[in-house]
């Protein structure tokens, strides 16, 4: 837009110009003295702000030249006759049909007499105004040209004008051009956008689709997995009940052999007996743990919970170990105690617990050992403390003692068992609102801890 | 009552368990017992013959324990006095049993000399009721 303002200036008005410049009036006479009148009269004159400059030829061939090489010529004073009576038509003629120029303003000039009209001369050529020789008024020469500058200066702007609004028309067409490109390119950013949007629906369909069908593989899963473990827990059961039957057999049948009063064994066969006795009952208390595994798992495990004196419980729990301790030089020792500790537990889970802390320590400690065994009372609670001597239990190992079959011995270890033990006393303690604790003593041994909720009588 | 006139009833599909149960008797001097393996022959048996003890066990073939103490309750209304034996270890097992008209429920594997006492005590019961 800026450029077509600034052609719209006035010292943009004549071409290949730049600060200051002259109307350029061209003088075509074949008489000298007309060259000076002309130039006394015009030569520097002012218009619009522009001085005139005055130029001079004298013949049909000079006038052309000098029109041909100054295009920006504004006023040609052209005498009609020069080389012949006719020279000014023929360079009428030359300047615009042969320079195409219609911008220069033509003053006709002439001394014949005989010439046409004003008013006719002004019809038959493109020219602006007529003078006679005859009649010359120097001031008329002035008016004349002056008005022939402005017409001149009018054609300028208004071609500027047309120019510019060529120009602009142009540059509306480029910039046409350009918001229809940009456009096309906005269209085809919307469609590549819409296509990418497009793709990403679909992906994040896809996305979805594949969640569900992971989720569902998930359910699936699950589903078997309970199916699995409703499985192994029903064939637990299946199993403690179906091993109980022949056990029945074997125990009662030792149990006969060593009540008959009418049988007398020998000392070897009572020895036997013993050993399926002890056996069976071993084998009793693993099929009791393994079903109360089963139960555990199947959320089916109860306790009857009600005041208990444990003191007697620990006895006979130590009674009934007695045996097995000594096997192994063991010597189990009820530390000093109270009389009475009465707590709220299931009796015969509590000789569970106990019975199974024991055995543990027999069959995992040091051979030739004391096993002590401590009943306190602490606030609301009393602790049942089993300690034995050996080297304790690795941190490491530690954090699978109370998960079913992860032995912490390796599973080369001589030693028989299940792996269930702990994990059921853990279960126990927490149904009878206690708990089960262990740790390593320095500078050796290690204490599982029973602590029962304390019963005030 | 001498030993020899109290009628035993044994009811189990475990040979071994039927064997036991017939040693421990035996050893406590009582000798007239009726051993039955198969429910459905000692239906028979119940059917037409009046006991004073029955050693029931619940989980068997055909017919279930259960099934034999509603039938045998309703044929004979006083006697026998049913003791059962049972690996079924639940508590639930023991109630249902009592509640058909079960005198004791023992489990597999019991103390012999349980059963001996149990089954002395049951005669007692039958003596007093005459």
């Amino acid at each position: 837009m800026n450029n077509i303002q600034v052609a719209l200036g006035r010292s943009e008005q004549v071409p290949n110009s730049n600060t200051t410049w002259n109307w350029k009036v061209l003088l075509a006479d074949d008489d000298p003295i007309f060259h000076k009148i002309g130039h006394a009269k015009l030569n520097g004159i002012g218009f619009d702000g522009h001085e005139m400059e005055t130029f001079n030829s004298n013949n049909y061939q000079s006038t052309c030249l000098f029109l041909q090489e100054n295009p920006d010529t504004a006023i040609v004073v052209l005498d009609i006759h020069m080389d012949d009576e006719s020279t000014g038509y023929k360079v009428i003629d030359f300047i615009r049909k042969n320079l195409k120029n219609s911008e220069v303003r033509i003053l006709l000039y002439t001394g014949d007499s005989h010439i046409k009209s004003e008013e006719s001369m002004l019809d038959s050529y493109a020219i602006s105004g007529y003078l006679s020789k005859l009649n010359s008024d120097p001031g008329q020469l002035l008016t004349k040209v002056k008005l022939a500058l402005r017409s001149y200066s009018d054609i300028r702007n208004a071609k500027k004008l047309g120019q510019s609004n060529s120009e602009l028309e142009k540059e509306v067409a480029v910039h046409t051009r350009q918001l229809l490109d940009l456009s096309a390119k906005l269209q085809s950013e919307v469609i590549k956008r819409k296509k990418t949007e497009d793709e990403l629906k679909n992906t994040n369909d896809n996305l979805e689709a594949e969640i569900l069908r992971r989720t569902k593989a998930a359910d699936d899963a699950k589903t078997e997995a309970i199916k699995a473990s409703q499985a192994k827990t029903e064939f637990l059961s299946r199993m403690s009940h179906e091993l109980r039957t022949p056990l029945n057999a074997i125990l009662g049948f030792s149990q006969l052999l060593l009540v008959d009063k009418k049988t007398t064994l020998t000392e070897r066969q009572n020895e036997s007996v013993d050993q399926i006795n002890i056996a069976g009952k071993h084998l009793l208390y693993l099929v009791s743990e393994i079903l109360d595994l089963s139960k555990i798992e199947a959320g089916k495990l109860t306790v009857n919970l009600d005041a208990v004196n444990v003191i007697p419980i620990v006895e006979n729990c130590l009674l009934t170990m007695q045996q097995t301790a000594l096997h192994r030089n063991i010597k189990l020792e009820f530390e000093e105690h109270q009389q009475d500790l009465w707590i709220m537990a299931d009796e015969v889970r509590v000789k569970q617990v106990i019975l199974n802390l024991v055995s543990n320590a027999i069959k995992y400690g040091p051979v030739e050992d004391t096993i002590r065994i401590s009943a306190q009372l602490t606030k609301g609670h009393v602790d049942i403390g089993v300690f034995d001597n050996g080297k304790g239990i690795d941190q490491k190992m530690q954090e699978y003692l109370y998960t079913p079959f992860e032995r912490c011995k390796n599973t080369e270890s001589d030693v028989e068992g299940t792996g269930v033990g702990l994990a059921i006393t853990k279960e126990l303690m927490e149904l009878m609102h206690g708990k089960v604790q262990f740790e390593n003593l320095q500078p050796h041994g290690c204490r599982f801890t029973l602590s029962f909720p304390k019963v005030n009588l | 009552m001498k030993e020899d006139d109290l009628s035993f009833l044994v009811i189990d599909d475990d040979p071994a368990s039927l064997a036991l149960v017939k040693a421990t008797l035996g050893q406590a001097n009582y000798s007239n017992v009726d051993l039955f393996d198969d429910p459905i022959k000692a239906q028979k048996s119940y059917q037409n013959k009046s006991y004073d003890i029955l050693i029931l066990d619940l989980r068997m073939p055909l017919l279930s324990g259960f099934d034999i103490l509603k039938e045998i309750n309703e044929i004979h209304k006083t006697r026998p006095r049913t003791i059962v034996l049972t690996a079924q270890v639940e508590a639930d097992t023991a109630d249902k049993a009592l509640a058909l008209g079960a005198k004791k429920v023992l489990f597999k594997p019991y103390n012999v000399k349980e059963l001996v006492q149990e089954v002395r005590s049951q005669i007692e019961a039958l003596a007093s009721a005459g």
